[in-house]
């Protein structure tokens, strides 16, 4: 019998110095069944380790990002859109267009033969509304597909954090994924101050002076919004950007963060 | 999260492209095969896809519970080649550390850190621990993997993993 296998009866501090050895392991999953429910009896009276266990279990989870960073191919995420896809017929088994034959035969009043031209001719109004609205739904998920494929399927996409430029920043900040030659970014805030009505407005500046608006971001009750847009000009044109609330007419508003994009430029207020 | 939960395919390309390296690169450390991996990451984004709903946010970071997923899956995909069982999967997803969505940028680059200190190990304790943390495997069955004494390799993990913790809080330490 082994120093781990003793019966737990009479609880000791050699008990808990048990727990020392096998806690490492325990934490990283490592230990044999016998052994983990050894760890899982003697730990409730070794309250002392726990602190001990909380340090392995967070090195346990750091590892899980530890792995050496490697590319995944351009086309992974083509054929992860693609596996997720809604299909045509993915609804189709709990459409029920037809009444039943049977209640039909006993209930009818009418010719059969005119109710069930009125019969196909309901099905085929409600079909072609069907096709019209699930072609609708796949066009614009291609279209979103393509919109971000033309971003991400290249390795040249860089990402620049935004932040709170204030003497007394805030939690607030956003990610822009773009890529130099291409007009599309894609646009992650977090943290934003929300209020009932407030918008927000993104600004790609040309220049100290120049900017012009790459579209209105919302954010949701938690404070996150994702903005995906088409600038004018391929993003590589652009020195900065800001995000700011939507501005009444002449009025000159703080930015709630921004980011130098390609060149960088001395930072400029709005 | 909640968009993916409504199948909004936008919202798991943005998780995608936030995470999708992290995932291969994990995955391929596992499997050590770049078919495999591929195919080991896709398994665990449509996991998400499917499955969005599990994560809690009070429970632990979205990074750590995607990287979990995506260890299961590929040591899954491994024993599968190998034609094993899976013991003890659950272990490392009840240890996942709580925080914030916010803190995973801060886990990306203390998993590279941590990579880095493994490296200063000694290379028979750093293998043993890389080796069984990624392909998931007990010390029994790591002692047989590697044909050693189950003795010698228990102490080689618990001695490893001692330092390792020894040196994150020196390092934590010197931070402060």
């Amino acid at each position: 019998m082994s120093d781990y296998d003793r019966p737990t009866g009479n609880l000791s501090a050699a008990d808990c110095e048990i727990l020392d050895a096998l806690l490492p392991a325990f934490a990283f999953g490592l230990l044999d069944e016998n052994e983990k429910q050894q760890v899982e009896k003697l730990l409730p009276n070794c309250p002392d380790r726990a602190s001990e266990l909380a340090d392995y279990q967070a090195l346990a989870g750091k590892m899980l990002h530890s792995a050496t960073p490697v590319e995944p191919p351009p086309d992974l995420l083509l054929r992860l859109l693609q596996a997720t896809a809604p299909t045509a017929s993915a609804n189709s088994d709990n459409i029920t267009l037809l009444p039943k034959p049977e209640s039909r035969r006993q209930t009818s009043r009418f010719n059969p033969g005119v109710l069930a031209g009125i019969a196909a001719a309901l099905v085929l109004v409600v079909l072609t509304g069907w096709i019209f609205f699930q072609t609708a739904q796949l066009s614009r998920t291609v279209e979103a597909q393509e919109t971000l494929l033309s971003l991400f399927a290249t390795d040249q996409v860089v990402s620049f954090e935004l932040t709170d430029p204030s003497d007394t920043p805030t939690n607030a900040r956003a990610v822009l994924k773009c890529n130099a030659g291409q007009k599309v970014a894609v646009l992650h805030a977090e943290a934003f101050p929300v209020s009932a009505d407030e918008e927000f407005e993104v600004w790609l500046w040309l220049d100290q002076v120049t900017k012009i608006s790459g579209g209105f971001l919302e954010i949701d009750p938690a404070g996150s919004g994702t903005l995906i847009f088409e600038a004018p000009e391929v993003m590589g044109t652009y020195q900065y950007v800001s995000i700011t609330p939507i501005p009444a007419a002449g009025e000159t508003v703080k930015p709630v963060v921004r980011g130098s994009l390609y060149p960088t430029l001395p930072e400029q207020q709005g | 999260m909640q968009r993916i939960e409504k199948q909004d395919q936008v919202a798991l390309a943005l998780l995608y492209a936030r995470y999708g390296k992290t995932v291969y690169s994990l995955t391929f450390r596992v499997l050590q095969n770049a078919t495999m991996a591929e195919e080991a990451t896709q398994d665990t984004f449509l996991k998400v896809w499917k499955r969005a709903a599990r994560w809690d946010a009070e429970k632990g970071m979205l990074s750590s519970w995607l990287l979990t997923v995506a260890r299961h899956t590929a040591i899954d995909r491994l024993r599968q080649e190998q034609r094993q069982t899976v013991p003890g999967m659950a272990s490392l997803e009840d240890s996942m550390p709580v925080a914030s969505p916010q803190m995973d940028e801060f886990a990306i680059r203390d998993g590279q850190l941590l990579h880095s200190m493994l490296r200063q190990l000694p290379p028979d304790q750093a293998h043993a621990i890389e080796l069984a943390f990624f392909e998931g495997l007990t010390h029994t069955e790591l002692a047989a993997r590697l044909k050693l004494p189950l003795g010698t390799v228990k102490a080689r993990i618990r001695t490893g993993l001692q330092k390792l913790r020894a040196h994150w809080q020196e390092m934590m330490e010197q931070e402060n």
